[in-house]
C-alpha cells in the first residue's frame, strides 16, 4: 500500500504530466526546434532578425508598448486597489464587482466597444465638443492611443487585483500606529503603506509587462495597421507571407523574452505569488 | 485633500473599466446598423440576427463542445495533480508546478502557431479534437491553481481524522477531501469554461470551413472594416451568460455559508452520566520503545520510552516544540518513525496505517467535516466499519447523549459554539470503541472556565470508561488537574514520569522543577555535611540547613525551594537558623500574598504565604527572616542544558 512516499505524491501528476508533455511541450518544441532546422531555413533567420531594420522597430515598439501601458495601469490602478483597501467591506466587495466587470466579455468584443466609442464621431469625442475641449474631433482610434486605451482597459483589472491582493494583507492597525506616532495620513501612507505595497507593485508590473508583450487582439483592432507588435507580425508571416521559419524564429525571440523576464523576477520572488494564488 | 484626489482618480478609473460594458449592451439594442450611444430606437433585429443565422448558431453550438470538453480534461488532468503538489513532497515538484502554469504565460500567438504547426501534420485542423485539446492546455493552469488554493485553506488534520477514524485513504478522499475541495475545483472550472469561451488567437488558427468557434466567427466579423452589429448581440448573449454562471455560483455559496441558525450562544451540558457503561471499552497498554524522529537534519524526538497502563490517564506536558504532538501524532499513525517500536496491546503498530490503529483521536482544531451534520460526524466511523444502520442510529444517539446534545444531530459543525464542537469531537472519537483515545490540547480553544469544567468532565468520563487515555498539553494545571501520570518532554526528550505530587514534590530536573509550578533556584556549595543535614552556602553568600546525606564539603549543588514552603517572620521574630533578607515587593492574590525578598545582592526568592484574616502584612522594605524546614529543599541534578 504505502510504498515509497515519493512515488505516491508524484503518482496524481503523471496523466497531466504526460498530457502537457504531448500537447503542449511537444508542438512548442516542434516549433521551436522547426525555426533552426534546415527546412525551416537554419540560423539565417536570425541573423535577418537582428540585422532587418522593421525586426528591430517591431520589438522595440513592442517593448515601449508593454512598459507605457504597465505604468499607466499603475498609476490607474493603485488608486483604486488603495480605496478598495480602506472601503468598508461592503463597498469594497461592490467596488471589486465592479473592477471585474471586463472579465464577463470576452477581449474581442471590448476591442469592438472601443471602437465605436471611440470612432470620429463617436460618444467620447462628443462628449468632448460638448465641454468645448477639443476644437474638432480627435484621432483616437487606429493609432498608438487607441492601442494605449484598448490595452489599459484589458490589463487594468490584473493590476488592481494584484495590488489588493497585498494591500488586503496589510495590517491597518500599522496606520493607526503611525498616526499615534504623530504621522499625518499621507506620512502613515508614504512612509508606512506605500512600502509595504511595493511587492504588489512588483508583482503586477511584472505580470502585465509579459502579458503586454504577447499581445495581438487589441493592438491588430484598435492600431488599424499603424502599430504592429511581434504578435502581430508573426501572424501576419504565417497567414499572409507564409514563412514558417522566420515566424517560428520571431516567436522564439518572444519566449525568451518572456521566459527571461520571469526567470529575473522569479528569483525573488515566489512562482504562486506571481500568479496571484487563485481566487 | 490627498484623499479627494485618490477618490477623483478611483471614480474615473472604475468609470472606464465598467465604460464598454455598460455601452455595449445598449447599442446590441440599436435599430439602426450604424452604432451610436445612445442607439437610435430599440429592436431586437441584431438578437434575432444571431439567433436566426445558422452560421453563427453552429459556431455557438461549436464552441459550447469545445468548451465543455476542454473544461472537463482540465479539471480531471488537473484536480488530483493540484491536490499532489499542494501536499506531497517530490523532488522536481516546483519544476512540475512551473510547466503547469506555464501555458498563462507563455504568449498566446506562439501557442496558436505551435498547435497549428503540429496539428496541421496531422489534419487535424478544424476539428473538436484539436480545438478541445489545444484549450484544455489553457484551462489546466487555472484548475491547478484553484486546487492548491483550495487545499491550502483547509487542515490536513480533516484527512487525518478521517483516517484515524479508519477511513483508508481512498475512502477519505472521496468522503471528506473531494468535498472540501469542491469549491475550487467549480471556481477552476468556470475560468477554464470562460477561457476557452472566449478564446480567439488559437481558434483563427484551428478552425476549419466547418468548425469555427463564436469567437472566430466574431473576430472574422469585427476584423472586416465595417461595423457588424450582430457582435454586440452576440457579445451582450455571452455575457448574460457568465454574468448567470458567477451569480449561481456565488447564491450557492452563500446559501451554504449561512445554512440553518447558528448556534445557541452557550454550551450549558456537559457529559451525562451513566450513558456509555465501561463493559464496552476495553482500555490497552501503550508502549513506546527507542521512538525517534528525525525531520530531515533536525531530532524531534530522541528515543522517547513510555509505558501507558490499560485504563490509564497519560499526560504528555511540556512547551511547545518539546515533541509532544510529534509523538501522539506517531502513536496515531500520522508520522512513521524513524527508529523504535510502538506497541499497542500485546501487536505492534508501528507501521500499521492509521486507519487500521483503532485508536480515537481528538484534534486541536476538532478536525469536524464542515460539509457533514453532526449526526453524519458521529457516524462516519460506524459508516466507514460497514455497522447496519439501526445500530449506527442507536450508538449515535449514546454518544449524543453522552455529550448532552441530543437534538443537535441535524445542525452542521459550524453552527455549533466551540465548546459543543469539542464536545462532537469526543464523542465522534468515541463511538467505535477505540482502545485508546489521544488528545492533543483539545481545550485549548475554550474560555477558562468551560477550560475548567470540561477537564472535570473529561476525567469524570475516563473514570467511568476506563479507556486509556493520552493527552498532551502545555498547561501544568491542566495536567496536573486530569492526569493519573504526566510525563514531562523537553527537546524531545521525556525529562521524568510520574504522578502530579511526584513530579511536584520531587522533581529530578530543573526543567521539571520550574515547568511545574514555581520554584526558587538557588547554586549552592556544600560548607558541611553532619549527619542528614548539610549547611550550604549560596553563591550569594546565604548559609541555611538542608536534608541531605552523603554530600561533600565542597560540592556544588542546585537547590530549588516551593514559594509555599518558604515562612516569612519579622527580624526579631525570626527562629535560629532563618536567612536575613528585605522584601522588595508584596503582591495581593486574594487567598495568599506573594512576597520578593532579596537575600543579598545577586539572589532574590519568592515567598508565597497564605492570607488568614487579621493576619498583618508585612511591607515593602521590612527585614525579615526566611526560614524554610530543611526537607523542603530539592537538591537538583547539575542540569547542562540549563547551563
Amino acid at each position: 500500500m504505502m510504498r515509497s512516499p515519493v512515488l505516491r505524491g508524484l503518482l496524481p501528476t503523471l496523466p497531466l504530466l504526460a498530457f502537457l508533455l504531448v500537447f503542449f511541450l511537444y508542438p512548442v518544441g516542434q516549433m521551436l526546434s522547426f525555426s533552426i532546422s534546415p527546412e525551416g531555413g537554419g540560423l539565417a533567420h536570425y541573423r535577418e532578425l537582428l540585422t532587418t531594420p522593421l525586426y528591430r522597430r517591431v520589438m522595440w515598439e513592442t517593448f515601449q508598448i508593454s512598459v507605457l501601458v504597465t505604468l499607466l495601469c499603475l498609476v490607474l490602478g493603485y488608486p483604486v486597489a488603495y480605496t478598495l483597501t480602506m472601503a468598508p467591506p461592503r463597498v469594497a466587495n461592490l467596488l471589486l464587482i465592479l473592477v471585474v466587470t471586463p472579465f464577463w466579455i470576452s477581449i474581442l468584443a471590448r476591442s469592438f466597444t472601443w471602437m465605436i466609442l471611440l470612432q470620429r464621431d463617436g460618444v467620447v469625442n462628443q462628449v468632448l465638443l460638448g465641454l468645448h475641449l477639443v476644437r474638432e474631433p480627435v484621432s483616437l482610434l487606429y493609432n498608438r492611443l487607441g492601442v494605449y486605451i484598448g490595452m489599459v482597459h484589458v490589463l487594468l483589472p490584473f493590476m488592481i487585483l494584484s495590488l489588493y491582493g497585498v494591500m488586503r494583507g496589510i495590517d491597518t492597525s500599522l496606520l493607526r500606529a503611525a498616526s499615534n506616532l504623530g504621522a499625518t495620513e499621507w506620512q502613515a501612507f508614504r512612509r508606512v503603506f506605500f512600502p509595504l505595497s511595493l511587492p504588489g507593485v512588483a508583482a503586477g508590473c511584472l505580470m502585465l509587462f509579459v502579458v503586454g508583450l504577447g499581445f495581438f487582439i487589441t493592438p491588430a483592432l484598435l492600431g488599424g495597421g499603424k502599430v504592429t507588435t511581434v504578435s502581430m507580425l508573426i501572424e501576419a508571416y504565417i497567414n499572409q507571407a507564409l514563412d514558417w521559419g522566420l515566424a517560428a524564429a520571431l516567436s522564439f525571440v518572444l519566449l525568451v523574452a518572456t521566459v527571461l523576464v520571469i526567470a529575473l523576477y522569479s528569483r525573488a520572488m515566489n512562482l504562486d505569488r506571481l500568479f496571484g494564488g487563485g481566487t | 485633500m490627498w484623499r479627494t484626489g485618490v477618490t477623483v482618480v478611483c471614480g474615473l478609473t472604475l468609470a472606464f473599466i465598467v465604460a464598454p460594458m455598460a455601452a455595449l449592451v445598449p447599442m446590441s439594442f440599436s435599430n439602426t446598423s450604424w452604432l451610436t450611444l445612445p442607439p437610435h430606437g430599440l429592436s431586437l433585429r441584431w438578437y434575432a440576427d444571431f439567433l436566426s443565422n445558422r452560421d453563427w448558431m453552429g459556431s455557438a453550438w461549436t464552441s459550447v463542445r469545445v468548451a465543455c470538453l476542454a473544461t472537463a480534461l482540465a479539471c480531471a488532468l488537473g484536480t488530483p495533480a493540484g491536490m499532489a503538489l499542494a501536499r506531497a513532497r517530490f523532488p522536481g515538484k516546483d519544476l512540475l508546478y512551473a510547466v503547469t502554469l506555464a501555458p498563462m504565460v507563455v504568449p498566446v500567438m506562439i501557442l496558436a502557431i505551435s498547435f497549428y504547426f503540429v496539428y496541421a501534420r496531422a489534419h487535424l485542423v478544424g476539428t473538436v479534437t484539436s480545438l478541445a485539446l489545444s484549450h484544455a492546455v489553457l484551462g489546466v493552469p487555472y484548475v491547478v491553481i484553484n486546487v492548491v488554493a483550495v487545499m491550502h485553506t483547509f487542515d490536513p488534520q480533516m484527512e487525518q481524522a478521517a483516517r484515524s477514524l479508519g477511513a483508508t485513504g481512498w475512502q477519505t478522499f472521496w468522503r471528506v477531501t473531494v468535498h472540501l475541495i469542491r469549491a475550487g475545483i467549480i471556481a477552476g472550472a468556470l475560468f477554464a469554461l470562460i477561457t476557452s469561451l472566449d478564446e480567439v488567437v488559437i481558434a483563427i488558427f484551428l478552425s476549419g470551413r466547418d468548425v469555427v468557434t463564436l469567437p472566430k466567427m466574431m473576430w472574422d466579423a469585427v476584423s472586416q472594416d465595417e461595423i457588424n452589429p450582430t457582435v454586440t448581440a452576440v457579445a451582450s448573449i455571452q455575457m448574460a451568460v457568465v454574468v448567470l454562471a458567477l451569480g449561481a455560483l456565488e447564491f450557492f455559496r452563500s446559501r451554504r455559508r449561512h445554512a440553518g441558525p447558528r448556534a445557541a450562544a452557550r454550551a450549558d451540558g456537559g457529559i451525562a452520566p451513566g450513558a456509555w457503561s465501561s463493559a464496552e471499552f476495553r482500555g490497552a497498554a501503550l508502549r513506546l520503545r527507542g521512538v525517534t524522529k528525525l525531520f530531515g537534519t533536525v531530532t524531534a524526538v530522541a528515543g522517547v520510552s513510555l509505558e501507558v497502563e490499560a485504563g490509564e490517564f497519560m499526560t504528555l506536558l511540556g512547551p511547545s516544540g518539546s515533541g509532544k504532538t510529534t509523538i501522539l501524532n506517531m502513536v496515531a499513525g500520522f508520522e512513521r518513525p524513524t527508529a523504535g517500536e510502538i506497541v499497542l496491546g500485546d501487536r505492534s503498530i508501528t507501521r500499521l496505517s492509521p486507519d487500521k490503529r483503532d485508536i480515537g483521536m481528538v484534534f486541536q482544531n476538532y478536525a469536524l467535516f464542515p460539509h457533514m451534520t453532526v449526526f453524519d460526524n458521529i457516524a462516519f466511523p460506524l459508516r466507514i466499519r460497514r455497522m447496519p444502520a439501526d445500530e449506527i442510529a442507536n450508538r449515535v444517539a449514546a454518544a449524543l447523549a453522552m455529550v448532552r446534545l441530543e437534538g443537535y444531530g441535524a445542525r452542521h459543525p459550524r453552527q455549533l459554539s466551540g465548546g459543543q464542537q469539542q464536545r462532537v469531537a469526543l464523542a465522534r472519537a468515541l463511538v467505535f470503541h477505540p482502545r485508546l483515545l489521544l488528545m492533543d490540547e483539545p481545550l485549548a480553544a475554550l474560555d477558562k472556565r468551560l477550560r475548567e469544567s470540561m477537564q472535570i468532565e473529561l476525567r469524570r468520563l475516563h473514570e467511568r470508561l476506563g479507556i486509556t487515555v493520552v493527552f498532551v498539553t502545555h498547561d501544568q494545571s491542566e495536567a496536573m488537574t486530569m492526569s493519573d501520570r504526566i510525563a514531562v518532554v523537553n527537546h524531545g526528550r521525556i525529562e521524568q514520569v510520574g504522578t502530579p505530587a511526584e513530579l511536584y514534590e520531587r522533581p529530578v530536573s530543573v526543567f521539571v522543577g520550574s515547568f511545574i509550578g514555581e520554584a526558587n533556584l538557588l547554586d549552592c556549595r556544600v560548607l558541611a555535611q553532619t549527619g542528614a543535614s548539610a549547611t550550604v552556602e549560596t553563591a550569594g553568600g546565604s548559609t541555611f540547613a538542608i536534608a541531605a546525606n552523603g554530600t561533600r564539603p565542597g560540592a556544588a549543588l542546585r537547590v530549588s525551594i516551593r514559594p509555599e514552603a518558604v515562612a516569612l517572620a519579622a527580624a526579631g521574630a525570626a527562629g535560629p537558623g532563618a536567612v536575613p533578607a528585605v522584601v522588595e515587593d508584596a503582591i495581593y492574590l486574594g487567598d495568599a500574598t506573594k512576597y520578593v525578598v532579596r537575600l543579598n545582592a545577586a539572589e532574590v526568592l519568592i515567598a508565597r504565604v497564605a492570607n488568614r484574616r487579621g493576619a498583618a502584612r508585612i511591607g515593602v522594605g521590612t527585614s525579615v527572616g526566611v526560614a524554610w524546614e530543611p526537607q523542603d529543599v530539592q537538591v537538583l541534578p547539575a542540569d547542562p542544558a540549563e547551563g
